[in-house]
């Protein structure tokens, strides 16, 4: 039976297996959402702060949490926090990623805008089915790995559309720029890139591989070393160091960087939010993962950046900037 | 131990660098080890035993391998023993904090169709970090068994062996391949049925030639081509890559690598599951600083100068210690024994050899206690990050400025501690260009001749510029021989970092002793050896005694009768042009025993009282000796720093080699080298007026 399951595609996760025998409902699924979310990001969950996320009295708030502790998923006493039991995390974690799959697809593929993508998330997420989630899961990391395909697909669509009607939808302008190509050697530290391809040749190569970096592996650069050579990086769960004429042979594509390396002129999405103080602060102005930010100015040094988002400038520190995961994309026209 | 019932198990442990093998190992085995060299290679092979139940089961640690490629040395070894040695089951120590790129190992074994049991170590940090796995899935996805261990903390270690046990007696419980996809699979299947065919090749798992012929592997083409005389297995082979070739457009084997890691990330992605996101990288926290672009450096130095101080300076007082030790064991056995061949053989060549080779110990043990916290603790990574910009320059590793550095102090060690050096290239010219480094026995002789022939306000620069111009020729030798002697692409620098650890106590002093006893037992003999010939060198044969010669001039007559003597005579004509007389040929040749007997036997030579212990009087007698100068003594100096390492480098060379031929060339070149270097400031400098 498991012989079978691998000789699926790998990225089909086998998440509907461990789906609990008795479905809950799509507000409990929220419910759990919102607590695993509240979890994350300031430890204890409170009912109120529960109230506060769904927009719900505190009342409702209290039934929904007996009926999700009666199917053991929570524990929770009368004024005290609310925790996730280890098969309610592992539920909650399991809406959170389908959540984030179809918002993924609603975005990358479809390019719809961000917030357009989260609210139609939100209503398709309790209605599509299991299979067809795992396809969408599948077909957006297929064309994630391969950009250039991707690329000619959108090409075809946009001949096959301009016949009967404009162009693309207009959400394309949010496009991701066709991504840098360059060799890691190049990549400042921060930056997240993608490999496209390991090149050179004999033992080195082989090397390379064995260690894993391979085509559509995605890795951080984190330092140089003090003499300018070798670089350090992180992938999958380890680090790495290998020599600049080494990572010359290997082609990747820029997918990630903190904010603070983005130029004057460009506009980004926010991916990732990385420390706990800061994020309360950066939620109220809106600088949230999905929302648009276009760099106005950059002030240098520890100055920091002017940037735009939601009609609104502000000012970030470099500290806050480098906080904040981005990922290009296009100018508007 | 062989009771009737009892049964043998031979149980190899193989794992990434870095997962816990070697703490693994030791929980398995506690001392009960033995340290050996895999037949006929450099590798190390350590093997030990535990009774478990009915079973005796034999350890063999494999090396630390990610991979099991024709490319390296420890690769093959890994899996030579594998398919030769057939070990009953494999263990393989799995890091669950870095799950896939571990299990792409686990995935070779697979291939290799072998009683696999993965011992997953690590839980506790992959659970730190948030991730849950589920192990029981993971060795239902892989058909093997899968034990949760804590190495450091010898937990799982009996559930360990249960596995091991079940594993011998049952097999796996299902057999998984890696599938490598519609085109690849049908050449495969092709190529396993040729295989099959081909009886010779019986005693391997067909399905793996037939992998490793399509990925093109030096090592199995070889065996493929021994047997296949028809050379239609490699046809094929070839036939199968060119088309793979043609329709993806890349080689068989990155196609089959992706492929290995695609297998594997599927099922790390089906057995692990994120509890929480955010995670605090220590080790990424602590390298922000320990190898920071500013402070790095400084850093780096400040520990070298740690271990710099700590091992010879801690070392200093117990060596002193087994000097005077054995001093006074040679003084009772010369007065409890009667005068007389007997008496000097077993005082001057037993003892005085024991002597020698033990003096060492608390170097040696200081060294690899300095060492195995450098390595366990994961700075020595970081150190060879730091510096390999220089060492790459001349073409070698990071980790052999380490070695460089510690052959200031002694170059026994120092050789020694080239252990730490993956590739056997990078290996062979760190041993070789270690010797260059002065080392700490130098020093006497540079102090005597500086003190005798250079102002005191010079005596500081002039030995500087001798330390310096030992580093500015390794270096250069360096990269002349990987030019040179050992040709061919540079390795691949490509090294993990692993995360910083506590060391563990055990384990620290699991190596420092089994390194102190191997240096004994291994270096140890044939120093002894060695030594014991140079002191018959200096010895015999013996001149009739003649009573009227003051005891000095007894001392000069006997040393210049003795064959070193006479060698020393018979060199000098070689020397001259350098400057050297055969005064000081006798003395060269006797540095090597020890490179500070040169001082003592120029006392000799120069017809001294007592002179051993009163270099005042020698400087004296050396500064107003109308055959020296200055410009002598220097060249002199640089040909005490190059020539000849002495006979405890020549055997730890030898050992550390496995290779005369190697030892002899470090003699060879050594001296060359030390012959044109003070030829040309010898000639040189009297070319300029100088001498």
């Amino acid at each position: 039976m498991a012989a079978e399951k691998l000789s699926r595609p790998n990225f089909v996760r086998s998440a509907n297996l461990l789906m609990p025998k008795t479905p809950i409902s799509a507000k409990m699924e929220d419910y759990l959402e919102a607590i695993l979310q509240l979890e994350r990001e300031q430890g204890a969950v409170r009912v109120t702060d529960i109230a506060d996320r769904l927009q719900v009295t505190t009342p409702s708030v209290t039934g929904a949490l007996k009926t999700l502790k009666a199917r053991d998923l929570v524990k929770h006493e009368s004024y005290g926090d609310v925790v996730l039991t280890p098969r309610g995390r592992e539920l909650a974690r399991q809406v959170h990623d389908r959540h984030q799959a179809i918002v993924d697809f609603l975005s990358s593929v479809l390019h719809l805008a961000p917030e357009e993508a989260e609210s139609d998330a939100c209503g398709l997420e309790h209605t599509l089915g299991s299979a067809a989630q795992d396809r969408l899961v599948c077909l957006t990391q297929f064309l994630h790995d391969h950009p250039g395909l991707y690329q000619e697909w959108l090409e075809h669509l946009e001949r096959h559309v301009a016949g009967e009607t404009t162009s693309l939808p207009s959400g394309a302008q949010l496009a991701d720029t066709e991504p840098a190509a360059t060799t890691l050697d190049r990549v400042p530290p921060g930056m997240t890139v993608r490999i496209r391809k390991v090149g050179g040749s004999g033992a080195i190569r082989r090397r390379l591989l064995d260690m894993g970096l391979r085509t559509g592996v995605e890795l951080r650069v984190a330092r140089i070393a003090p003499l300018g050579d070798p670089v350090e990086i992180h992938l999958m769960d380890y680090h790495l160091s290998l020599r600049r004429m080494e990572a010359a042979a290997i082609e990747v594509e820029v997918v990630a960087m903190p904010l603070s390396m983005a130029r004057a002129g460009q506009r980004v999405v926010i991916t990732e939010q990385r420390g706990r103080g800061l994020m309360g602060q950066l939620r109220l102005e809106g600088l949230v993962p999905g929302a648009v930010v276009d760099v106005v100015q950059e002030l240098g040094g520890i100055g920091g950046m002017v940037v735009r988002s939601n009609g609104r400038e502000l000012r970030l520190g470099r500290g806050q900037a480098q906080r904040l995961t981005v990922r290009l994309v296009a100018q508007h026209a | 131990m062989a009771s009737p019932t009892t049964r043998q198990l031979v149980v190899a442990l193989a794992g990434n660098p870095n997962s816990g093998k070697t703490t693994l190992f030791n929980a398995l085995t506690g001392s009960r080890q033995h340290v050996g060299n895999y037949p006929g290679v450099t590798v190390e092979k350590k093997e030990g035993h535990r009774d478990f139940g009915s079973y005796h089961i034999r350890f063999v640690d494999l090396p630390g391998t990610y991979s099991l490629t024709a490319y390296s040395l420890e690769e093959l070894v890994a899996r030579d023993f594998i398919l030769v040695d057939k070990p009953d089951v494999v263990v393989d120590v799995v890091d669950a904090s870095n799950l896939e790129r571990n299990l792409y190992l686990a995935s070779m074994f697979l291939e290799l169709g072998v009683p696999l049991v993965l011992a997953v170590n690590m839980m506790d940090v992959a659970e730190a970090r948030g991730q849950v796995i589920d192990l029981a899935l993971l060795a239902e996805l892989l058909g093997v068994r899968a034990v949760p261990v804590i190495a450091s903390r010898g937990q799982g270690v009996e559930e360990l062996l249960q596995a091991v046990v079940e594993a011998a007696r049952e097999g796996n419980p299902r057999a998984v391949q890696v599938q490598y996809g519609g085109e690849i699979e049908s050449h495969l299947a092709q190529l396993t049925e040729a295989v099959e065919a081909e009886g010779a090749l019986a005693h391997l798992p067909s399905r793996w030639v037939a992998i490793k012929l399509l990925e093109n592997d030096e090592q199995v083409r070889r065996q493929v081509q021994q047997c296949d005389s028809s050379g239609r297995l490699l046809e094929a082979a070839r036939a199968a890559r060119s088309h793979l070739q043609s329709i993806t457009g890349d080689d068989p084997e990155v196609i089959m690598a992706e492929r290995r890691y695609g297998f594997v990330n599927g099922a790390c992605r089906e057995v692990i599951t994120l509890a929480q996101q955010s995670r605090v990288d220590w080790s990424d926290k602590a390298d922000s600083f320990l190898t920071n672009r500013v402070l790095g450096l400084p850093i780096f130095f400040m520990f070298m100068w740690l271990m710099f101080e700590g091992v010879f300076r801690l070392g200093a007082p117990p060596m002193a210690w087994l000097e005077s030790f054995f001093a006074w064991l040679q003084a009772t056995a010369r007065d409890s024994l009667p005068p007389g061949e007997l008496q000097s053989l077993i005082a001057d060549g037993v003892i005085g050899g024991v002597g020698g080779v033990l003096v060492f110990v608390p170097n040696i043990m200081l060294l690899f206690l300095a060492i195995s916290l450098l390595e366990d603790s994961g700075y020595m990574a970081r150190a060879a990050f730091v510096v390999d910009r220089v060492m790459h320059q001349v073409g070698l590793h990071g980790k052999s400025f380490i070695a460089m550095l510690l052959g200031f102090g002694c170059s026994v060690p120092a050789i020694m501690a080239t252990r730490s050096l993956e590739s056997r290239r990078d290996r062979i010219i760190t041993i070789l260009i270690v010797p260059l480094m002065s080392c700490g026995a130098r020093l006497p002789v540079y102090i005597l001749l500086v003190g005798a022939f250079f102002p005191a306000d010079a005596a500081g620069k002039v030995i500087f510029s001798v330390y310096v111009l030992g580093v500015l020729l390794a270096l250069t030798m360096a990269k002349v021989f990987r030019r040179f002697l050992l040709p061919g692409p540079p390795e691949p620098f490509v090294m993990e970092l692993p995360p910083y650890r506590m060391p563990t106590l055990r384990g620290t002093l699991i190596h420092m002793v089994e390194r102190g006893w191997l240096y004994v037992q291994k270096a140890g003999t044939t120093i002894l050896a060695m030594s014991v010939l140079m002191w018959f060198l200096l010895t015999y044969p013996k001149v009739a005694p003649e009573p009227n010669l003051a005891e000095a001039g007894a001392a000069r007559r006997a040393i210049e009768h003795s064959y070193a003597g006479r060698v020393g005579a018979a060199i000098e004509p070689v020397l001259r042009p350098l400057g050297f007389d055969d005064r000081i040929a006798i003395a060269l040749f006797s540095g090597l025993a020890a490179k500070e007997i040169v001082v003592s036997t120029l006392g000799t030579v120069f017809s001294l009282e007592g002179a051993e212990d009163d270099t005042h009087q020698l400087r004296q007698a050396l500064a107003s000796d109308p055959q020296l100068s200055p410009l002598k003594a220097y060249a002199l100096m640089l040909f005490v720093l190059i020539y000849v390492p002495c006979v405890a480098t020549i055997a730890v060379i030898y050992r550390e080699t496995c290779s005369w031929r190697w030892a002899m060339f470090a003699v060879g070149y050594t001296t060359a080298l030390a012959w044109i270097v003070a030829f040309v400031v010898y000639q040189g400098g009297r070319l300029v007026g100088l001498g």
